[in-house]
């Protein structure tokens, strides 16, 4: 009901403020959008920015992960390195571009911005999780003689991993924004150049679609993201309670 | 003494170590750190101040000044009755997933280049954080708080203030969000639209080889955005001690 | 005495999906100016319910309550309350001092007026060594000083009817016993009515006037038992006389032999969406 609403609003917006090749109306976008669904370039460019995104997202949080556990788990490197991180993290990634341009290709650039980005979110989640570790846990596991092994096994992963999973839901939008940047930026083959390069030859309907498409897209990689963490944390109260309600 | 230590310990080393490695470089795109220094001071403590970064700042106060009137009270309305929120509900799901860059291309076929339309990019970019956070915050405001306010005859008035306060740690959470976007919003914006600001002007130097140049306006921007989140930092502290108090974040009781 | 509560044949019925539940049936029950009133009854038999129904923060599904004659359909004036749920109730980022002066900044009162009520009502809390606490933030303090602090803010309301929902539920024995005499004490100084709801018959007998046993199902009230102690009561020495002990002994009789286990009116609508 609510969509319906939306899309009447802006259809009645769209053809009485707006000229077509500004604001083109939406029974002009769909048949568009679905054209594009049926054409070969549009998978070919989705498939391009995806792959930058499962690269960059795969170096994200194998070395976020590493790098949490490396700084969180000795009480001095975290205090020594807390404000170093605190300065490097509202530090907005593509400040890099220009940098970057100098010395490696488009596609790289692109990938290493979805990983930088994303490598602080996971850094920081996994540092939330390690704070979060009950020390009467710990203190329990230590009485029972486990090992520094064992006790990260059953003690600390297990706590980190709902962080993990929050970290996840975050880094897989903003890993979809930095692709798609790095093509209206720097041309890098993909749906954000598909969109620049519609845009810059007037073709406004077509660039609409676009649009409209990479928001579905957005839906899907949400989707995925919280079917992959109710997955991962099956096990915790919370997604337990959801499940209940 | 030893906190202050432990906080600019790395830092220093990590900068003394850019210094003395990069002293002397010969590559073009490393250039040492010493001539980075002297360029900041050469580029920003000018002119180019005045002509880049000042409409640049303003640009971002703007923009995040009318993303935040219009997300505060947009999500108040859709938080607090039912009727608004079922009908932007769909909307909403779709607006929170659509990565922000791609309204660049979009309000720039819509709007047309200009100073306006970097504006309207940090806010209608930045708008969605602090929209959903607060109506996130207002719908799950207190019943108990609510009841309180009703039965004691509060005006309307009031009570909106009561729930909006009581929501403030959301909302909080949303603008700290909506100010990181906001600075990329503007950069992405500059780079890709713009005759000045900061974005521009970096990329100007990159694409003349004026890299040391390129270097100090890299390091400006992190600055800024380091500085203005430390600053956003300090208000949500004040304003929301009581949060952390009653939360049970902070330890002192009576 | 004039009866300044009039509650008659109200009930509440919920409709969550196709059942509907009945947690409140024809309920009568008159008030009147001045009088201490114990609401008991088993878990489930719609106090609270009820309470919300005569504070005007719900409409009842039948029946009418009347608050000085008048029907209530928004919280009248005049109404102060007091909920279980104190750290809720309290506005966690307002000083105790301006969580108590709240209500009373849209009466119309003069400055100086609003000043002394505050006042008044922090020396009261001071008589119990809450010292300097105007200015603390609630969650500075402990549970049952935070209690008295909403207990505070609706004496310095100066209501005719104080409605009070489990207050004492949630702090400890000793506290539980101080807030107790606290509220003895202030209705003594104020002459206000009080109306208390509580699951704890011992409570009930000790501060009011006529305990109100009110049924599950489709009972109502099941029975009003008047309660005949001295008017100076002290923690010790009433608990353990003997006419406490047959009131008691009455009261619980009554609650035992209401109805229970009938599962339609025992379900809460949380209970139902859960």
């Amino acid at each position: 009901m609510g969509l319906a609403g939306a899309a009447t609003a802006y259809e009645i917006l769209a053809r009485l403020f707006f000229e077509p090749a500004h604001v083109p109306p939406l029974s002009a976008v769909v048949p568009e959008a679905l054209r594009l669904l049926t054409g070969e370039r549009f998978w070919t460019a989705t498939g391009r920015t995806l792959s930058a995104v499962a690269v960059g997202l795969v170096i994200a949080v194998v070395a976020g992960i590493l790098a949490g556990f490396a700084l969180g788990s000795v009480p001095q490197v975290r205090r020594a390195t807390s404000s170093t991180l605190d300065f490097l993290r509202p530090v907005p990634s593509i400040v890099l571009i220009p940098v970057l341009v100098l010395v490696l290709d488009v596609r790289q650039i692109t990938v290493l911005l979805v990983a930088v980005s994303c490598f602080w979110i996971v850094v920081f989640q996994v540092l939330y999780g390690l704070r979060d570790v009950d020390r009467v846990a710990v203190d329990t596991a230590r009485a029972f003689r486990l090992g520094r092994l064992a006790r990260t096994v059953h003690v600390t992963w297990p706590t980190v991993l709902p962080y993990l999973g929050t970290a996840l839901r975050l880094i897989v939008s903003v890993a979809l924004a930095l692709a798609l940047t790095g093509g209206l930026v720097m041309g890098a083959a993909g749906l954000g150049e598909m969109i620049w390069s519609s845009q810059e030859s007037g073709e406004s309907t077509g660039m609409y679609a676009l649009v409209l498409l990479t928001g579905g897209l957005g839906i899907g990689l949400d989707q995925l993201a919280r079917l992959a963490e109710r997955r991962l944390l099956h096990w915790h109260v919370a997604t337990r309670r959801e499940a209940v309600a | 003494m030893r906190a202050l230590g432990y906080a600019l310990g790395l830092p220093a080393v990590l900068v003394a170590a850019w210094w003395v490695a990069s002293d002397g470089s010969t590559n073009v795109f490393l250039p040492p750190l010493r001539t980075i220094v002297e360029a900041f001071r050469d580029v920003w403590f000018s002119g180019t101040f005045v002509s880049d970064v000042v409409p640049s700042l303003w640009r971002l106060a703007a923009g995040y000044a009318v993303a935040l009137a219009a997300g505060v009270t947009l999500g108040f309305v859709i938080g607090r009755w039912a009727v608004p929120r079922a009908l932007t509900g769909p909307l909403l799901a779709y607006f929170r997933v659509l990565p922000a860059p791609v309204l660049i291309p979009v309000l720039l076929v819509a709007v047309g280049i200009g100073d306006a339309t970097k504006l309207v990019v940090i806010t209608v970019g930045a708008v969605w954080p602090i929209l959903l956070n607060t109506a996130d915050g207002v719908r799950a405001a207190d019943e108990v708080g609510l009841e309180t306010a009703a039965a004691y005859r509060l005006p309307r008035r009031t009570r909106h203030l009561l729930v909006l306060r009581g929501a403030s740690p959301q909302i909080f959470a949303g603008a700290r969000q909506a100010l990181g976007l906001s600075i990329i919003l503007m950069v992405v914006s500059e780079m890709l639209m713009s005759t000045d600001g900061l974005g521009f002007t970096v990329v100007q130097f990159q694409r003349s080889f004026a890299i040391p140049q390129m270097w100090s306006g890299v390091l400006l921007i992190g600055l800024l955005g380091f500085g203005l989140a430390k600053l956003f930092e300090l208000v949500e502290r004040r304003a929301l001690r009581w949060h952390r108090g009653h939360t049970g974040q902070l330890t002192e009781r009576r | 005495m004039t009866s300044l509560l009039e509650i008659a044949g109200v009930g509440k019925t919920y409709r969550a999906r196709e059942r509907t539940v009945e947690v409140l049936t024809a309920v009568d029950l008159s008030v009147s100016e001045g009088e201490f009133v114990a609401l008991v009854g088993p878990s489930g038999c719609g106090k609270t319910t009820l309470l919300k129904i005569v504070a005007g923060l719900l409409p009842a599904t039948t029946g009418q309550v009347r608050f000085d004659g008048r029907p209530v359909t928004e919280p009248p004036a005049g109404l102060g309350v007091v909920f279980q749920e104190y750290g809720r109730s309290l506005y966690a980022w307002k000083t105790v001092r301006q969580n108590v002066e709240l209500p009373l900044r849209h009466l119309g009162l003069s400055r100086a007026r609003r000043r002394e009520l505050v006042a008044d009502a922090l020396d009261a809390l001071d008589a119990v060594g809450l010292g300097a606490a105007g200015d603390a933030y609630p969650w500075q303090l402990s549970g049952g000083m935070q209690q008295r602090v909403a207990i505070a803010r609706a004496v310095a309301y100066r209501p005719r009817l104080l409605l009070m929902d489990e207050p004492f539920s949630a702090v400890d024995a000793q506290t539980r016993a101080d807030l107790e005499d606290l509220v003895a004490a202030l209705w003594k100084r104020y002459g206000m009515t009080i109306v208390l709801v509580t699951h704890d018959i011992d409570e009930a007998v000790y501060l009011s006037q006529r305990v109100v046993v009110l049924g599950t199902g489709v009972s109502g009230v099941q029975a009003d038992i008047p309660v005949d102690l001295p008017a100076d009561r002290e923690q010790i020495g009433t608990r353990s006389s003997a006419p406490f002990g047959e009131l008691r002994t009455r009261v619980w009789t009554q609650v035992r032999r209401t109805p229970d286990g009938e599962p339609h009116a025992r379900r809460t609508p949380e209970s139902e969406m859960a």
